[in-house]
C-alpha cells in the first residue's frame, strides 16, 4: 500500500452526460517515470485532475501521497508538483517575480536548481510573462512546479508547446531529478519517442479505462507484428488470440499481436505450414495497433 | 571522464525491441568483439543513463540481467566488471541454442532478397574470419 | 511573512491597480492641501474623488481574486486560499483607514456623516463581491455593464455622497446584506474547486473554456431576453447568408455581419411594441424612476456613453472573428470599412433606442415642455455627437499597444466627459458648437486610428 505514491481505485466520472473515466483503476509506483498514454479526448486530463484533487469523481477512492486529494493537507501539497496543459501566469509578472510569488509558498526552495534552468532554458529574469511565446510559458510553468523539491510531479502534455532542443532537455532534467532523490514523475503525453526514452512504467486510456498499465518492455514485448507467409493461399480471418488486426493478401498475411509468445509463434507455423517472421513495434506503432 | 557509455553503446529508442535488450545484447557483442576485454569495467549506470538520455532504471535492469546470466560481475565500490572466467554452466548446446534464433532470421532474411545460399554462406566466413583475426 | 508581501505585490504590479492607488493617495493628499488652504468645498469634492478611486480599486481588486482562486495554484499550493483573501481585504481596510484619517483631519472645517463614510465603504465592499461573485462578469459583454455602473456611480458619486451625508442612519438592512454576500463570498472561495457551479464563471484562464463559457452564459443571456426567438422562427443564418458577401457596395456586405450573427430583428420590433407601454407605466407608477428620468439633462453619460458600451457589448462575439476574417480576398481598407459600417450601425440603432426612451418618451411623460425647447433637441444632437467622439476615441485606443496610454486615453476621457456633463447649464448654441466640434474631433480620430490599423496587425487589440 505504501509503495504506490498514487492509487486510484473504480474511479467514474462524467460530464455533460458523457462518460469519461468508468471504474478506472491505476496504481502508481514510488520513484517511478510513469507515461499515461491516450487518445484526444480520451480522459487523461479529467484523470490527472481527479488525481489532484482539482475534480471530484462521483465514484471511486483516489489517494495521493497518502491523503485524499480533495483535502489535501499542506504537507502533502508541499511534496506536490503539477504542470497543467496550458498554464496562465499573470501576465503582468516578470519571471523573476512569478518565481518569487511562488517560492513564497513553500518552505523549501531549492534556489540553485531555478537559476539554472532558467539560464540553462534561455528565460530572461525580466521578462514579462504576457509577451512570451506559449513555449516559453510553458517552460517557466515547469520551473514553477520544481523549485520545492518534490516527491510527486504531475505534468500534463508538458511539452506540447516545446521544440525538439527544450523537450530534450526537459527529459534530461526529468532523468536528473530521477537519480538524483526519490521523486516520481508522472505525465500524460503523445510524443511517445520520449516516452520510450524515459518512461519505465505505461498505462495506455482506453474507453474510460485503463487498457494496459506495466512496464514499458513488458508492452514491447507482449505487442508485435507478425507476417506468416504459407505455402497455400490463406482463406479467412486469422484466428489467434489477442489479434488486433489482420491484413491478407494470397499466401501472406500481416498482422498485430498482443499477448505474443513463442508459442503462438510456433501455433501459426504449423497451422499455416509455413514461417513467421516476428517485427518489434515501437510504442508509436504498438499505441496505433492498440487504438484500432 | 571521458564519455564511456557513448563509446560502447548505440541506443536507438525508437526501435522496437526494449532498451534494455539492446544494451544486453550489446554488451554481448563488444565482449565476444572482445571491445570489452574480460576484467573490464563498464561504465556506471548513471553514466550510461545521463550520456544516452535514458532512464537509469533501464540502465539498471540491463547490468543486473548480465549480472545474472553470469556475464558480469558486481565489485563492491568499483562497479560492474566483465567476468574472468569462461562462462560457468553454459553448455555447447546452450550456446548454440542462444545463436540459432539469429541464425534463423539470416537464413528468413535471405529467402526475402533471393540471395543464394553459398552466397551467405561466403558472407559469414568473411566475417568469422574478422572477428578471428583480431 | 514574505508570502503576504508577495501576494500584495501582485496586485501592485499590475499597472492599472498602481495607477489607481497612486491616483486615491494623491487625492488623499491634494485634500489635505485643499484643508490646510481653508478651502473646504474643494476638499470635500476630493472626498469624492477620493471615492471614486477606491471604487475603482475595489473593482480591480475583485478582478485580480477572480484570476487568483479560477486557478489550479488555488488547489495546488499550500496555504493559498486564506492568505489571498486576507490581503485583499487588508487593502480593503487601507483604503478605509486613509479615509477615516481624512476624516479625523477634516473634522476641524466640516463634517461628513458617518453614515457617507459607512456607506462609500460598503459600496466598494459590494463592489468587489459584485465583480468577484457575479460570474457572468467574466464575459466582455456583461462586464460592460460593470464598467457602466462604475462610471454611472463615478459620474453621480457627488449626489451619490450627500444623499448617504442626509441620511442620519445606515440602513441596517442593506449592510448586512452586503455583509452577508462578503461572508457567503469568503466561504465560497476557500472551497471552490474546477467542479463547483461557479468556477466556470469566475475568469477562466485556459482560453477554451474561457470561449466556451462566454458562449454558454451568452447563450443563456440570449435565450433570457429573447423569448420570442421560438415564436417567430428566425431565418436561418446559412439561407440569407449568400446573398450579401458578394455585394457590390461595402455597406451592403457588412449587412452579413448581422445575419452571420443569427440576429432577428423581427423580435426586437415585437419586443419594442410590447415594452413601450410597461415602460410608460414604470414610468409613472415609480419614484426612483419618476426622479431619474425626469430631467434628461442629468443623464447624459446614460443617452452618450451608454450605447457606445452596449454597441460593444453586442460586437464583442463578432470582434473576437475579425482576425480570422482578415483572410478575405479584399484590401485591407475595405475589410475595415466593412467593420466599421457595421459596428456604426449597431452603435446608431442603440443610441436612438435610448434617446427615444430615455430622453423623448420619459420627458414626453414627466416632463412635455422640454420637447419644445430647441436646447432639448441640441442637447440629443450633442449627446449623439459627443457617443460618436466616445466610440472614435474608444478606437484609438484598441490601437495602443501600451497598457499606460490606453490607461491615459482613458482618464483624459473621463475628464472630458466629466467637464462636458456640466454643459446642459448653457445654452443652445453652445451646446450645438460643443457638438459640431465633438464631431468633427470624432472624425479625426477615427482617421487616425484607421491609419494605423493600415499600418498595424488586427491581432492587437483590446
Amino acid at each position: 500500500m505504501s509503495d504506490h505514491i498514487v492509487e486510484v481505485k473504480n474511479v467514474s466520472k462524467s460530464f455533460n452526460g458523457k462518460i469519461v473515466l468508468n471504474g478506472l483503476t491505476l496504481n502508481v509506483p514510488k520513484g517511478s517515470v510513469f507515461g499515461l498514454l491516450g487518445k484526444n479526448g480520451s480522459g487523461k486530463t479529467t484523470l490527472i485532475k481527479c488525481l489532484l484533487g482539482l475534480l471530484k469523481p462521483h465514484k471511486g477512492d483516489v489517494v495521493t501521497i497518502g491523503d485524499n486529494p480533495l483535502k489535501l493537507k499542506n504537507e502533502t501539497k508541499e511534496k506536490l508538483g503539477y504542470v497543467p496543459q496550458s498554464d496562465r501566469i499573470y501576465p503582468w509578472l516578470t519571471v523573476r517575480q512569478a518565481i518569487n510569488y511562488t517560492a513564497s509558498f513553500y518552505s523549501d526552495w531549492d534556489v540553485e536548481l531555478v537559476n539554472k534552468l532558467v539560464s540553462a532554458w534561455e528565460l530572461k529574469d525580466t521578462d514579462k510573462v504576457g509577451l512570451m511565446s506559449e513555449g516559453q510559458v510553458q517552460k517557466l510553468s515547469i520551473i514553477l512546479s520544481l523549485g520545492h523539491k518534490p516527491e510527486l510531479l504531475v505534468f500534463d502534455e508538458p511539452v506540447a508547446s516545446l521544440d525538439p532542443t527544450a523537450r530534450r532537455q526537459f527529459i534530461k532534467m526529468i532523468l536528473d531529478l530521477v537519480a538524483d532523490r526519490e521523486c516520481t514523475v508522472f505525465f500524460s503525453t503523445h510524443i511517445t519517442t520520449d516516452l520510450e526514452r524515459v518512461a519505465d512504467r505505461v498505462a495506455l486510456l482506453k474507453d474510460g479505462k485503463i487498457d494496459f498499465c506495466g512496464e514499458l518492455d513488458e508492452l514491447k514485448d507482449e505487442v508485435k507484428r507478425l507476417k506468416v507467409t504459407s505455402s497455400d493461399p490463406i482463406t479467412g480471418n486469422i484466428d489467434v488470440e489477442g489479434v488486433l488486426s489482420c491484413e491478407i493478401l494470397n499466401n501472406e498475411a500481416v498482422i498485430s499481436v498482443r499477448g505474443f509468445n513463442e508459442r503462438m509463434k510456433k501455433e501459426l507455423e504449423d497451422k499455416y505450414k509455413g514461417e513467421v517472421s516476428v517485427e518489434n513495434l515501437n510504442l508509436e506503432e504498438i499505441f496505433l495497433e492498440l487504438n484500432r | 571522464m571521458e564519455s564511456k557509455a557513448k563509446y560502447y553503446f548505440q541506443i536507438a529508442t525508437t526501435s522496437g525491441v526494449p532498451i534494455y535488450r539492446q544494451i544486453i545484447d550489446q554488451v554481448k557483442i563488444l565482449i565476444a568483439t572482445k571491445k570489452l576485454p574480460k576484467g573490464e569495467f563498464l561504465p556506471s549506470v548513471r553514466q550510461v543513463a545521463t550520456e544516452l538520455e535514458i532512464n537509469p532504471m533501464t540502465a539498471s535492469k540491463a547490468y543486473s540481467l548480465l549480472e545474472k546470466e553470469g556475464v558480469l560481475e558486481f565489485v563492491r565500490g568499483q562497479g560492474m566488471k566483465v567476468k574472468e572466467s569462461d562462462l560457468p554452466g553454459e553448455s555447447l548446446e546452450q550456446m548454440e541454442n542462444e545463436i540459432m534464433p539469429l541464425l534463423n532470421e539470416v537464413v528468413a532474411k535471405s529467402k526475402q532478397l533471393s540471395l543464394r545460399p553459398n552466397r551467405i554462406i561466403e558472407m559469414l566466413k568473411s566475417l568469422l574470419k574478422e572477428i578471428g583475426n583480431e | 511573512m514574505r508570502k503576504y508581501v508577495q501576494i500584495l505585490l501582485v496586485s501592485i504590479r499590475n499597472p492599472a491597480f498602481l495607477m489607481l492607488l497612486l491616483g486615491f493617495i494623491a487625492s488623499s493628499i491634494i485634500s489635505k492641501l485643499f484643508i490646510k488652504m481653508r478651502l473646504g468645498f474643494y476638499a470635500n469634492e476630493m472626498f469624492t474623488v477620493q471615492f471614486v478611486f477606491s471604487l475603482w480599486l475595489c473593482f480591480m481588486l475583485g478582478l485580480v481574486l477572480k484570476r487568483q482562486f479560477a486557478n489550479h495554484r488555488a488547489s495546488i499550493l499550500p496555504g493559498y486560499r486564506a492568505p489571498h483573501l486576507v490581503v485583499a481585504f487588508l487593502v480593503f481596510v487601507f483604503l478605509v483607514m486613509v479615509v477615516w484619517m481624512w476624516e479625523i483631519g477634516t473634522k476641524v472645517n466640516f463634517e461628513i456623516s458617518s453614515a457617507a463614510l459607512f456607506g462609500v465603504h460598503t459600496t466598494c465592499l459590494f463592489m468587489a463581491v459584485f465583480i468577484v461573485y457575479l460570474g457572468f462578469l467574466s464575459i466582455g459583454a456583461v462586464l460592460v455593464f460593470a464598467y457602466l455602473i462604475c462610471l454611472l456611480i463615478s459620474g453621480e458619486s457627488f449626489a451619490f455622497v450627500e444623499q448617504l451625508s442626509n441620511t442620519t442612519h445606515y440602513n441596517i438592512y442593506i449592510v448586512t446584506a452586503i455583509i452577508s454576500l462578503l461572508v457567503f463570498m469568503v466561504i465560497r472561495l476557500m472551497k471552490i474547486k474546477e467542479d463547483s457551479f461557479e468556477y466556470p464563471f469566475l475568469l477562466s484562464w485556459t482560453e477554451k473554456a474561457l470561449l466556451k463559457n462566454q458562449i454558454k452564459a451568452s447563450n443563456l443571456v440570449y435565450s433570457i431576453f429573447n423569448p420570442f426567438k421560438h415564436i417567430f422562427k428566425s431565418k436561418r443564418a446559412l439561407d440569407v447568408y449568400s446573398k450579401y458577401p458578394r455585394a457590390k457596395s461595402t455597406l451592403m456586405r457588412s449587412i452579413h455581419w448581422d445575419i452571420a450573427e443569427y440576429r432577428d430583428l423581427k423580435s426586437a420590433w415585437i419586443l419594442i411594441a410590447i415594452g413601450t407601454p410597461v415602460f410608460v407605466y414604470f414610468l409613472n407608477a415609480f419614484q426612483f424612476a419618476n426622479e431619474f428620468f425626469a430631467n434628461a439633462y442629468s443623464n447624459f453619460l446614460l443617452l452618450s456613453i451608454a450605447p457606445v458600451l452596449i454597441a460593444l457589448g453586442a460586437n464583442y462575439k463578432k470582434m473576437m472573428y475579425w482576425e480570422y476574417d482578415s483572410l478575405k480576398p479584399i484590401d485591407k481598407k475595405t475589410f475595415i470599412l466593412e467593420k466599421g459600417y457595421s459596428f456604426f450601425r449597431d452603435l446608431v440603432l442603440f443610441w436612438m433606442l435610448f434617446v427615444v426612451y430615455f430622453a423623448v418618451i420619459s420627458s414626453l411623460v414627466l416632463n412635455a415642455e422640454i420637447l419644445t425647447t430647441v436646447k432639448f433637441w441640441s442637447y440629443l444632437f450633442f449627446t449623439g455627437t459627443y457617443g460618436y467622439l466616445i466610440m472614435a476615441w474608444i478606437s484609438y485606443m484598441s490601437s495602443c499597444s501600451k497598457a499606460k496610454t490606453v490607461i491615459f486615453n482613458g482618464m483624459c476621457l473621463c475628464l472630458l466627459t466629466m467637464i462636458l456633463m456640466e454643459l446642459s447649464a448653457f445654452d443652445a448654441v453652445t451646446i450645438i458648437v460643443c457638438a459640431i466640434a465633438s464631431f468633427v474631433a470624432g472624425i479625426i480620430m477615427l482617421n487616425i486610428t484607421y491609419a494605423r490599423y493600415c499600418d498595424k496587425e488586427l491581432g492587437i487589440m483590446i
